[in-house]
């Protein structure tokens, strides 16, 4: 995902000498090509953040097209303030691109992990939260970017294989605050934002295998999302299984309820607990032992349909 | 910008001055000490130095002040005024139900860059805006003027070597020091010879000058440097109201009372 996201970037600088890079000393061995190319559009701000935040501003109103890039927690809890006051109440048009969304940092621990991200930013105004599922929306949304005008942060995966079933090239572009149906269904649907989508995307086989008739939808949107179409897939759908690789507090699942909240869909939340998680292991070992790889997600949906 | 002698910058001052303390007394507001401590700065920068005015302040080739202290907003925006950018009624609505100021910085205010009001943001942004001069080849001066106290926070100092390393000569920080801060002396917190050292270490031209002397504030200003410059203010804390100077107590108080009427004879 990494890769989608600074090879579309290479495209956007090509066309738009506005466009620059601002990363926190982060990018080894995917940034050297974007580097060598635009030297003149990149700019390693080194380990500092607030500093780093800043800057965008003050690049943005000079009227720079700003992206910034380093780790989850380094790029949101660690300049919250800043991303606030400086680029929020300014409504400035930078987009954060945040790596490492839910467990993809594994086994280096809680302060690489980001399952709160989304809630931390989700109540400040002007924001728009953007959480992809695969290379392809990478690709469409930050393309589509360019034309927002409006602070983004996009979270994004590491490098693992996410496969929805479709040729990258097929898929449609996708615009901020939309659904995306990636299949109709019956009775139930399984949506879902970001890199877990993979694992949800497996579950969704194995239902389909055993004779269920679920929809699968993805919503790359968090904020603000499309209420028209969430109310939509909430009447057609009696059963709705939302799973995210955040904190069941503060991610997609608050805006999910709310929405419902005059409706009848019965949901089911799959989310991570509202503790720091402890496990010690590659991503995959962690996603089994919280309950959200494909196995738990196709276990705990039936317990639900029973 | 305008041509000005001491004389008149200084009788300037003065009504900037006596504005200040009874806007801030009508409102009940705070920050009055802030303000005073840096009302040379400020008007010797917009008034007389800055290619700024009600003629160019949304041009692209203007020079930007951004005042990081934004707690001493009002200065400003009594100078806005004076310069024909905010109307008087504007003015008068600081801080009011229903008024167009609030008590620190907004950019939604004509001639204001940014919005400030919590410490430590406004340099960051200063070395976004040099930069952004630097890179579309524009020769506009980007000024920041920070309080001595603000200079605790962390994210100055990140700042500051970035100024550097990216070698902003068109970028020059003011820090206004009036030797006091929140709830103690700023010598407690990081001592002035730490504070002198750790500018130049970062790579500054580091001046000091008197912040309420004219002729040493010209001096200060024009002086070339192919490093971004620091410029020391020697300052006081409610310059200009003698029965209040070096107190703490006004960051927080208005004048009051009799207090106005003695504050306004000293300034006549």
């Amino acid at each position: 995902m990494r890769l989608a996201f600074i090879s579309t970037l290479a495209e956007l600088a090509e066309k738009n000498k506005d466009v620059v890079l601002l990363t926190g000393d982060l990018g080894f061995s995917f940034f050297e090509d974007f580097i060598k190319r635009f030297p003149g559009q990149y700019f390693n701000i080194g380990i500092c953040e607030q500093n780093m935040i800043g800057i965008a501003a003050g690049l943005s109103m000079s009227g720079k097209k700003v992206f910034v890039y380093s780790i989850i927690p380094f790029v949101t809890f660690r300049c919250l303030e800043q991303i606030r006051n400086d680029i929020c109440y300014h409504d400035l048009d930078v987009v954060i691109v945040g790596v490492g969304a839910g467990l993809s940092y594994g086994p280096l621990g809680f302060s690489h992990h980001a399952i709160e991200d989304i809630g931390a930013l989700k109540s400040i105004p002007n924001i728009t939260i953007i959480s992809p599922s695969c290379p392809a929306e990478i690709k469409s949304l930050i393309a589509g970017s360019m034309s927002y005008k409006h602070p983004i942060y996009m979270r994004i995966g590491k490098s693992e294989k996410i496969d929805l079933g479709y040729d990258e090239g097929s898929r449609a572009a996708i615009k901020i605050g939309d659904l995306d149906i990636m299949a109709e269904g019956k009775g139930i649907a399984l949506l879902t934002h970001g890199n877990i989508a993979g694992e949800v995307f497996n579950a969704y086989k194995k239902l389909k295998s055993n004779g269920f008739d679920p929809a699968f939808i993805i919503a790359p949107t968090i904020k603000p999302i499309n209420r028209k179409m969430m109310s939509d897939m909430l009447r057609k759908y009696h059963h709705i299984i939302l799973i995210e690789e955040h904190s069941c507090i503060g991610g997609l699942g608050d805006t999910v309820f709310s929405i419902n909240n005059s409706l009848k869909a019965k949901i089911l939340h799959i989310a991570l607990p509202d503790r720091f998680v402890q496990d010690i292991g590659g991503t995959g070992y962690m996603r089994k032992k919280a309950g959200i790889d494909a196995d738990s997600i196709y276990s705990r949906i039936i317990e639900f349909l029973k | 910008m305008a041509m000005m002698n001491k004389k008149q910058f200084d009788g300037k001052c003065r009504e900037f001055r006596k504005t200040l303390i009874r806007i801030t007394s009508e409102s009940n507001s705070s920050h009055l000490g802030g303000m005073l401590s840096c009302m040379e700065i400020l008007t010797y920068l917009y008034c007389i130095k800055m290619n700024f005015g009600r003629h160019n302040f949304k041009s692209k080739e203007r020079d930007k002040l951004i005042l990081s202290k934004g707690h001493a907003a009002l200065a400003i925006y009594v100078i806005l005024n004076d310069l024909g950018i905010i109307s008087s009624k504007t003015l008068n609505s600081y801080c009011s139900d229903g008024g167009k100021l609030i008590g620190h910085t907004d950019h939604k205010v004509p001639g204001i860059e940014a919005s400030t009001g919590s410490l430590g943001h406004g340099l960051p942004i200063a070395v976004g805006l040099a930069l952004g001069n630097k890179l579309y080849r524009r020769t506009s001066h980007v000024y920041a003027v920070l309080g001595d106290g603000e200079c605790n926070e962390g994210s100055v100092w990140e700042a500051a070597y970035s100024a550097s390393r990216f070698k902003l000569d068109n970028l020059t920080v003011i820090v206004d020091y009036n030797k006091l801060q929140g709830f103690t002396n700023t010598e407690e917190i990081l001592p002035k010879k730490s504070l002198l050292d750790m500018w130049a270490s970062c790579g500054f031209e580091v001046i000091r000058v008197d912040g309420h002397n004219f002729d040493e504030l010209r001096k200060a200003f024009g002086i070339k440097s192919d490093k971004p410059k620091v410029i020391i203010a020697d300052t006081i804390k409610c310059k200009g109201v003698s029965f209040m100077e070096n107190k703490i107590e006004s960051h927080y108080k208005p004048l009051r009372g009799d207090q106005i009427g003695c504050a306004m004879r000293e300034l006549s």
